[in-house]
């Protein structure tokens, strides 16, 4: 296991190699002048000139991507160009609160979405199973701006109930959670089912029924363990893409979190911000695609992870 | 026993005296669409940090409802001669510290801008380069400027930093410095900011709500379901238009208008063979009909616009005419510049990603068509429009100028000085007349004089049409229905907080 998780690592630094090198090309590639978003719309062309070549954005791209290395390798993310404070410090005001969200919208996925999926497993072709996959369907099927702007009209405005927006106590996760949390569920649910119906078949389970092993045993555990698999795979890739993909939702329900500070940065052309995010969310991404691998081959002795 | 039925009689005293002594606090709360870039007052550049500045700080001027400007911590100003400018401070003005505002404290805050070895540059850097020197005697200042510029004084409105923090960096924190405004900052995150009540503060009457809260409400369907439900009081141009109507029929909240300072206009190229005509851009003016999309799209709450300025500035000149609807006419200027058929011509029109753009560009396009102008619109992201206007590869866009006030907008949008990146004049216009007339304005301290030259050159822009004027978008505010007090200024500022009751 060790060496597994050494030669994942090592892999991945081709990876992060590339990802800073796309992260300091970035002011290149998009339009727009970093002096203008530092300067004003009435700086003279003088004073932006200036400007450039005070950050050092009048040097060629190879000399900036070796600086940006250098900045990089120093942990050192630079500072926003609107608000002079550290990236890392804006990053790390904003990252609890991304993470707490995608914690509670992978809790309420799981809590909807697998239950769905094993009752959908064990009454396959009845109602139930129906009813269920329909529901699936419908989740997965309303974008994350419609459903979050439908549960604050409902539960805020209509019933009184839950907070409009904002992060302030445990009645703000509630609305966020389902929104993120819907989609996912519909995944996990149809995954769950599909994983269960092919365990269900197994040769395995037949046997612990033959051996007069209660029906609920033989689910819990021999049928969901093994079909937890896959499951454990989606939520992995899944976290990662809740966690980086969470702008609109931060955005409906006033998040203050990582993906509302990456739309900010956007909109005013703050590259040091934007670059820092860049580099967090591949990070976050190898992070959990890594650790999924791991908890992988720790729920399945079977699995052996052997270099190519 | 006795000792415990004391203690607890005691504390219930103590909670009913509370309760019953402690007035509540009054708390208004707003809900911004996007955080103001900075706190600080010698940055600020973006709307959102202007009204916050004009909140916790005061300034030499300041502008009234109507955008004029008035006296705040300037008791009188005077033009020495077109390169000195002399401005006397109100005696006994207080930072919320208790410490006076005196000269040298106005003079240490401008000089900042001339600080070269900061790591940042302000970006208001560049308007206060022209002044050489400042000099203070008493409750005197006197600012001497490199070249005649009578249109600096509305740059007076910068927030006055006390002398032993005004060579600071900039300020990203509650608290950095004291301020001698209204309100005193005390909480800043990235979800709100919480500002209290100035006890010190003694420019005009102190505020009469004890805090503010400024909500950072990024969504429109949000910000409108917050104000709904009482998360928010006060919204000030950040609820759909559209919604006006069925706002009216709501029981627990109420809209106030006042026309505003923005100018939204349609820019030509005039690098282009086609626009660069004149007929051309006056075929196309007349083929718009601006009643009809202030009508459906703008829900009326904007009103025709004849030149950048609004008719309550003095400078604006009262014999300019709104250019008529007449499609009849349009067609006959296109015969006139040779362009004939069905589809006389083909036209791309940039705009930005603004569902209210979009649709203001659609009709435009539309009522086009009618006239035989064929026109594609374009809409792009904000910096990608912005950076093809100011290289010149656009044939014709819309874009609004924001508040403007002064006069001197006029050289910085058609002076030939001013194409880009030196400048807003995107349309690469260019009239040597109009140039010279716009430079002796610039340096004239007349007020009489100026309001003539820029009548002659508001009428110069009416005949070549550089831009055609659409409108003047109106300030609208949705607030709860128990708000009391709250005024809308031209130029979008919240200074009427401060007399706010509920």
């Amino acid at each position: 296991m060790i060496s597994f998780c050494i030669r994942r690592l090592a892999g991945l630094v081709p990876i992060g190699l590339g990802v800073v090198t796309l992260a300091a090309l970035l002011a290149h590639v998009v339009p727009g002048d970093p002096a203008d978003s530092i300067l004003g719309a009435y700086a003279t062309l003088e004073e932006k000139t200036a400007l450039n070549k005070q950050l050092g954005l009048d040097q060629p791209v190879h000399i900036q991507i070796l600086n940006y290395y250098k900045q990089v390798s120093r942990a050192d993310l630079g500072q926003s160009l609107i608000n002079q404070r550290e990236v890392s410090e804006l990053i790390a005001e904003r990252f609890p609160a991304t993470i707490e969200l995608a914690i509670v919208s992978i809790i309420v996925a799981i809590l909807i979405g697998v239950p769905l999926g094993i009752l959908s497993a064990i009454f396959a072709g009845s109602l139930i199973d129906l009813g269920a996959m329909f529901i699936a369907l419908i989740g997965v099927a309303m974008p994350n701006f419609w459903l979050g702007s439908m549960l604050i009209l409902f539960f805020s405005i209509q019933l009184d109930w839950l907070p409009v927006s904002e992060r302030a106590g445990w009645e703000s996760y509630v609305l966020p959670s389902l929104t993120m949390g819907t989609a996912l569920a519909s995944v996990l649910s149809r995954m769950a089912r599909n994983s269960m119906l092919d365990t269900l078949k197994e040769d395995y389970v037949r046997t612990a029924r033959a051996k007069g092993v209660r029906e609920s045993a033989v689910i819990l555990k021999h049928v969901l363990k093994n079909a937890a698999l896959p499951l454990v795979t989606i939520i992995g890739l899944q976290f990662s893409v809740i966690l980086t993909g969470a702008v609109i939702t931060e955005v409906i329900f006033d998040w203050p979190g990582i993906g509302s500070l990456v739309l900010e940065a956007v909109k005013t052309r703050d590259y040091p911000i934007i670059q820092g995010c860049l580099l967090i969310f591949s990070a976050i991404y190898l992070c959990v695609n890594l650790l999924t691998d791991i908890i992988y081959a720790w729920i399945d002795p079977r699995i052996k992870y052997k270099p190519s | 026993m006795k000792q415990i039925m004391a203690s607890i009689l005691t504390l219930i005293s103590a909670v009913i005296g509370q309760s019953t002594l402690a007035a509540p606090t009054k708390t208004v709360t707003l809900a911004w669409k996007t955080a103001p870039r900075t706190i600080d007052p010698r940055f600020t550049i973006d709307a959102y940090s202007h009204y916050l500045s004009d909140l916790q700080n005061c300034s030499l001027i300041n502008f009234n409802e109507d955008g004029k400007i008035v006296g705040s911590l300037a008791k009188s100003w005077r033009w020495l001669d077109n390169k000195n400018l002399e401005v006397i401070i109100k005696d006994d003005i207080l930072f919320s510290d208790s410490t006076k505002v005196t000269a040298a404290d106005v003079k240490a805050t401008y000089e900042f801008f001339h600080n070269t070895k900061l790591k940042k540059p302000s970006p208001l850097a560049a308007a206060f380069k022209k002044i050489t020197k400042i000099t203070t005697k008493k409750n005197k200042i006197t600012f001497t400027f490199l070249e005649p510029d009578v249109s600096f004084l509305q740059n007076l409105m910068i927030g006055i930093v006390p002398k032993k923090y005004a060579g600071e960096e900039m300020f990203s924190k509650a608290g950095s410095y004291s301020g001698c405004g209204p309100f005193i900052l005390t909480e800043v995150t990235s979800a709100q900011l919480t500002l209290k009540k100035n006890p010190k503060y003694n420019i005009s009457s102190p505020a009469k709500i004890d805090k503010v809260v400024i909500k950072v409400v990024k969504d429109e369907l949000t910000r409108y379901a917050k104000l709904q439900k009482g998360e928010v009081d006060i919204v000030q141009d950040g609820i759909n238009r559209e919604k006006l109507a069925e706002i009216d029929k709501q029981v627990q909240l109420k809209v106030i208008k006042k026309s505003g300072l923005n100018t939204t206009y349609l820019g030509f190229n005039m690098k282009d063979p086609i626009l660069k005509k004149p007929q051309v851009r006056r075929a196309i003016a007349h083929a718009i009909s601006r009643k009809d999309i202030i009508k459906y799209i703008m829900k009326d709450t904007a009103v025709p616009a004849a030149t950048i300025l609004t008719n309550g500035s003095k400078f604006y000149n009262t014999k300019l005419k709104n250019i008529k609807h007449d499609p009849a006419l349009a067609k006959k200027l296109l015969d006139q510049a040779g362009y004939k058929g069905k589809v006389r011509f083909k036209i791309n029109y940039k705009t930005t990603t603004n569902t209210t753009r979009i649709r203001i560009a659609k009709a435009i396009a539309s009522q086009l068509s009618k006239v035989g102008i064929k026109v594609k619109v374009q809409p792009l992201e904000w910096g990608k429009f912005k950076a093809d206007v100011e290289k010149g590869q656009v044939q014709m866009w819309s874009l609004s100028w924001v508040g403007f006030k002064d006069p001197d907008i006029y050289r910085y949008a058609f002076s030939s000085e001013s194409f880009p990146p030196n400048g807003g004049n995107r349309g690469w216009y260019k009239n040597a007349e109009l140039d010279k007339i716009l430079q002796q304005a610039k340096i004239t301290s007349s007020s009489q004089k100026r309001v003539g030259l820029y009548h002659i050159a508001q009428k110069i822009i009416d005949r070549e049409l550089p831009y055609v004027f659409l409108w003047h978008e109106q300030n609208i505010a949705v607030m709860r229905k128990d708000i009391k007090g709250f005024r809308l200024y031209a130029d979008g500022r919240l200074s009427s907080l401060k007399d706010v009751t509920r």
